[in-house]
């Protein structure tokens, strides 16, 4: 096609108005750079659909790219086809009206790709016959005729039968839409200069999403005959491994074709970062140390020097670390299966019983199947590691004794033998109704002693209420009524029980349709990442009927991920049914003869579950808002939430698998007798330092002329260790309130400090005491002793526990005074030594407490004190230093320590 | 009511106050999920930074100008005894303490 000199202008002109680079043009309209430059030169070939890519991009009229002025020659075209701009008005709203002329060739047809949404066309037949409009359904039209439709779908003009000649009247809109400037379709790259177009768009299309843009699609038209998907994959694949190698790309990638053509998608890779920290007594338990570290490993797939810490350590052939480990393979592109899973897969049913019951599991979910692919499902064991970790956390006990729980709705029970695998002192009641699932069970627990079963509904379950300290629940709570299953667990934990959650939870919804799009978006999301990092892997799909089914999943969820992303319901949810059908009309329901077999007969289970749950069905997926205000409402408190697996949304409450733990509220009437307990145990350090000193302050209160009732009074109320000395001196020698009280009060301004700390250091975060109980006892060794031993105590205890820390310090105080007030006729007569003793129990407690804090971790905040209340302490009052050298370590901790692993 | 009762009253209120109002401000921010990652490391600090300032002020107690040098070696080998003894009951604090002023009672008897 010839260029004039003022296409080349306009182009360069409306380029540079928009503010875009040549790279940047490039990038979104999918055109070499190389021939963008040609085309500003005056140079080059372009066919008319590549125009208006550029014009689309620009957000400019097509024809304002041909605008030479009233005088100007303002056609171009090839052999097949003349486009001629004939007249262009530009309305008061913004609105641009063009006429064009139109001559085609016999037997030529013109394919146009969507112009920007709302733009119109209006056709005038002047030579006909020719065949008009959207390229699915296109019009005959004779001369004479006038046709109008959309042009924002895909659409043709042609002209089969003979030369034809039309009038075409373009209207744009005043404001176009937003996708304007990202177009879905590109020509089929015919040559190099082609490809690199193509490759320009895709590494746009990768930065955007791995920067946070949901999805992109790119689609082709004008293809080949035979278009070939091996050119088009090998580009991604040269683009996911550029600019060099070791670098990965936080996006997941798919070649793949449907009914339309060939597409090239690109979805974001998501990372949950749930298993930040590492509290679960590791060194006790090696296979739960490297099942953490495996776990951490799987949600980290951009980290370097996975490769050596995958390889190293002990694997046994546990069912946890066997899953934990294929996930983590699968991250670096290779495939491996869980080596149960073969055993299972074979195992023939033909003791388990079929069910056919409406409501039942196996009605719409097939069990035996479920029992062995479930393994591959992502985050399979890492929620059962999350499980395990709060349950550590928060019952510590049962890691050391047995511990009797309930495990509803158990299925298979695999989840059930991994979590035992971390905590084998749990002793659980499995809860199972279904009677395929229930025979599943009973298999794959033999040779298991301390798993008691039951089958039936837990709802229906009989059994002691308010005694169970611990229920658990993986990938179950959603086949029950939530609320109902909520309340039930409530009746039968004892106060203070534990409810541990894992499950999948959808992102939030309000109505069916965004319902059925969650439903869609979640499922979608486990399916396609396995296939994104099996594709990523390079591994070949069998040419038998698992292979294509294999393609056909990917083929079908690609597009309904981005129609739901759309917000298109309706067509999200033919696809994935159009898939289920022709899923459930292929021979699945045979043991898999290869690794991607398997991993399609867990795709099956995953849709299965999709659209069991379309149609309301065994699966009630819930939110994780809805359920944390459910079990708000049913009287628990939630203790721990974290999203193992993030299948949309950027929060933290969006949809994916969630582990979530609850703790049955109790209220602060009926006191913690075991955590007062332990906390009155660790106030015998700071007791026995107190007990030396306020002797002293009761004899120094004597001495000074106050009376001893005025002397316990002090101590009792004030309570604040070195500024009652000097509230003595000055009470003696008569100072007013004036001066007393302020003198007093800068002297325990350090204080301040404690509270906030505290509540930062986690005591409060499930508070059940109101402040002042925590409060009044805050002293400078309380808080000490406190900030170095709270992480060791579990977090519901913690209340309970200060305050037997401070009645410890408190009543030590107290009688410490009145033992001095006493004596104080005797003290002169001890000897020396114990007088010397007693002085050293202070910086003897603080250095047991420095180093039970960890002198490692905490060294700079550690040091700059440490140093700057020595160096203040030769020129200012003790309790000054005191406060600024604390000030100083905090602030040097805040600003330059690195950040604890 | 006589003068030095209420000062006594007024110091006690104070103190209270002092130690409990940073502490309730704190957990409503808490709850309330207004902390800020900074704002939490600063607090994070201030545990480790206060137990190293009461051990270097209770120090400095002990150590009177005059008899500085004197002390300092019996000051260093209890501290030695506490980190000793806690190294072989680890997790314990009260008896490293005890142990520590007991090795200082010790130590002092026979500085003479």
């Amino acid at each position: 096609m010839e260029l004039t000199k003022p296409f080349s202008r306009n182009l360069s002109r409306l380029r540079e108005e928009r503010g875009l680079t040549i790279s940047g043009l490039s990038e979104r309209c999918g055109i070499a750079r190389s021939a963008l430059v040609s085309l500003e030169a005056g140079v080059g070939d372009p066919s008319i659909e590549s125009l208006w890519a550029i014009a689309n991009v620009l957000d400019a009229p097509f024809g304002s790219l041909l605008d030479a002025g009233p005088e100007g020659v303002r056609g171009l075209g090839d052999e097949t086809a003349h486009i001629r701009l004939m007249d262009r008005k530009e309305g008061r709203g913004g609105e641009t009206i063009e006429l064009y002329s139109m001559s085609l060739a016999p037997g030529s047809a013109k394919e146009s790709l969507a112009h920007p949404p709302g733009v119109k066309e209006k056709v005038v037949v002047i030579n006909g016959p020719i065949q008009v409009g959207d390229k699915r359904s296109p019009q005959w039209l004779r001369t004479g005729d006038v046709y109008a439709f959309d042009g924002d779908v895909p659409h043709v003009y042609a002209a089969p039968d003979g030369c034809a000649q039309a009038m075409i009247l373009l209207h744009y809109p005043a404001v176009p839409g937003p996708d304007a400037l990202h177009p879905t379709t590109l020509d089929w790259p015919v040559d190099a200069v082609g490809w690199e177009g193509v490759r320009s768009s895709v590494e746009r299309m990768c930065i955007d999403v791995a920067n946070g843009v949901q999805s992109r699609i790119l689609r082709f038209r004008a293809l080949p005959e035979t278009s070939s998907l091996t050119a088009l994959k090998e580009l991604k694949d040269e683009v996911m491994h550029s600019p060099a190698r070791g670098f990965r790309w936080p996006v997941l990638a798919f070649v793949e074709t449907d009914q339309v053509g060939p597409f090239l998608a690109v979805l974001p890779q998501r990372y949950p970062c749930a298993f930040q920290s590492t509290c679960m007594a590791p060194e006790d338990a090696p296979l739960a140390k490297r099942a953490m570290e495996l776990a951490r490993l799987s949600e980290s797939g951009l980290s370097a020097g996975r490769e050596t810490a995958i390889a190293d350590g002990e694997v046994g052939n546990g069912w946890t670390l066997e899953a934990l480990l294929c996930e983590c393979e699968l991250q670096a592109g290779r495939l491996r299966l869980p080596s149960q899973l073969q055993g299972m897969a074979e195992r023939t049913h033909s003791e388990v019983a079929t069910s056919h019951a409406d409501q039942a599991f196996s009605s719409r979910i097939q069990v035996d199947h479920y029992d062995a692919y479930e393994l591959l499902h992502p985050a399979y064991a890492r929620q059962v590691v999350a499980m395990a970790q709060d349950i550590a956390t928060f019952i510590p006990e049962a890691l050391q004794t047995t511990l009797r729980t309930i495990d509803v709705g158990t299925g298979p029970g695999v989840p059930l033998l991994m979590l035992r695998e971390l905590l084998p002192q749990l002793r659980p009641l499995a809860v199972e109704p279904d009677p395929v699932a229930f025979a599943c069970l009973e298999i794959n627990i033999r040779g298991q002693s301390g798993i008691q079963l039951h089958q039936g509904g837990f709802l229906e379950l009989e059994h002691p209420e308010g005694q169970s300290a611990l229920i658990t629940s993986v990938g179950s709570s959603h086949h029950f009524n939530t609320a109902f299953m909520l309340q039930k667990a409530y009746r039968l934990l004892q106060p203070g029980g534990v409810l541990s959650v894992a499950d999948e939870f959808l992102p939030p919804y309000h109505d069916l349709a965004s319902r059925n799009l969650a439903l869609v978006l979640h499922h979608s999301a486990y399916i396609l990442e396995a296939a994104a990092l099996i594709e990523r892997g390079g591994h070949p799909v069998p040419s038998d009927e698992d292979g294509r089914l294999y393609r056909a999943f990917r083929a079908h969820l690609v597009p309904a991920v981005i129609h739901a992303q759309e917000r298109d319901a309706l067509q999200a949810e033919r696809l994935c049914r159009k898939l289920f059908s022709i899923a459930s009309q292929t021979g699945l329901d045979k043991a898999s003869s290869s690794s991607i077999g398997a991993y399609t007969r867990f795709f099956w289970l995953e849709l299965q579950a999709m659209v069991a749950g379309f149609d309301y069905e065994v699966e009630r997926k819930t939110h994780v808002r809805r359920f944390l205000e459910l079990s708000e409402a049913s009287g628990f408190e939630l203790l721990s939430h974290r999203r193992i697996f993030a299948t949309s949304g950027a929060g933290d409450r969006d949809g994916g698998t969630h582990v979530i733990t609850l703790r049955k509220c109790v209220s602060w009437k009926r006191p913690d007798f075991h955590a007062l307990s332990a906390g009155l145990r660790s106030s015998l350090s700071v007791g026995v330092g107190y007990l030396p000193i306020a002797f002293s302050f009761g004899v120094a209160a004597v001495q000074a002329g106050l009376s001893p009732a005025v002397a316990m009074l002090v101590s009792m109320v004030v309570y604040a260790g070195a500024s009652q000395f000097l509230l003595i001196s000055l009470l003696a020698s008569g100072a007013g309130l004036v001066t007393a009280v302020p003198a007093v009060m800068l002297m325990n301004v350090r204080h301040a400090l404690y509270g906030p700390a505290l509540v930062a250091g986690g005591s409060h975060r499930h508070s059940r005491l109101p402040s002042p109980w925590l409060s009044f006892g805050l002293t400078d060794e309380v808080f000490a002793t406190a900030m170095s031993k709270i992480s060791s105590v579990p977090p519901h205890h913690r209340d309970h526990w200060l305050v037997g820390l401070q009645v410890g310090a408190y009543v030590a105080w107290v009688a410490g005074t009145a033992i001095g007030v006493m004596f104080v006729r005797d003290v002169e007569s001890w000897p020396a030594a114990v007088r010397e003793g007693l002085g050293f129990v202070l910086p003897a407690l603080f250095f047991a407490l420095l180093l039970e804090t960890g002198l490692r971790r905490w060294r700079l905040p550690v040091t700059v004190a440490a140093g700057v209340s020595a160096l203040l302490g030769v020129f200012m009052a003790s309790h000054h230093a005191l406060a600024l050298a604390v000030l100083a370590g905090a602030l040097s901790h805040a600003l330059f320590s690195r950040l604890p692993r | 009511m006589s003068e030095m009762l209420w000062i006594i009253l007024i110091c006690a209120i104070g103190t209270f106050l002092l130690r409990w109002v940073p502490l309730w401000h704190a957990r409503r921010r808490k709850r309330g999920g207004t902390d800020g990652l900074k704002g939490q490391r600063w607090l994070e600090g201030v545990g480790p930074a206060a137990i190293a300032a009461l051990f270097v002020v209770s120090v400095w107690g002990l150590l009177p100008t005059d008899e500085r040098e004197s002390r300092i070696g019996m000051v260093l080998l209890a501290l030695a005894f506490v980190a000793l003894m806690r190294w072989l009951r680890r997790g314990s604090v009260a008896l490293p303490t005890l142990a520590g002023s007991v090795a200082y009672g010790v130590l002092s008897h026979f500085q003479g």
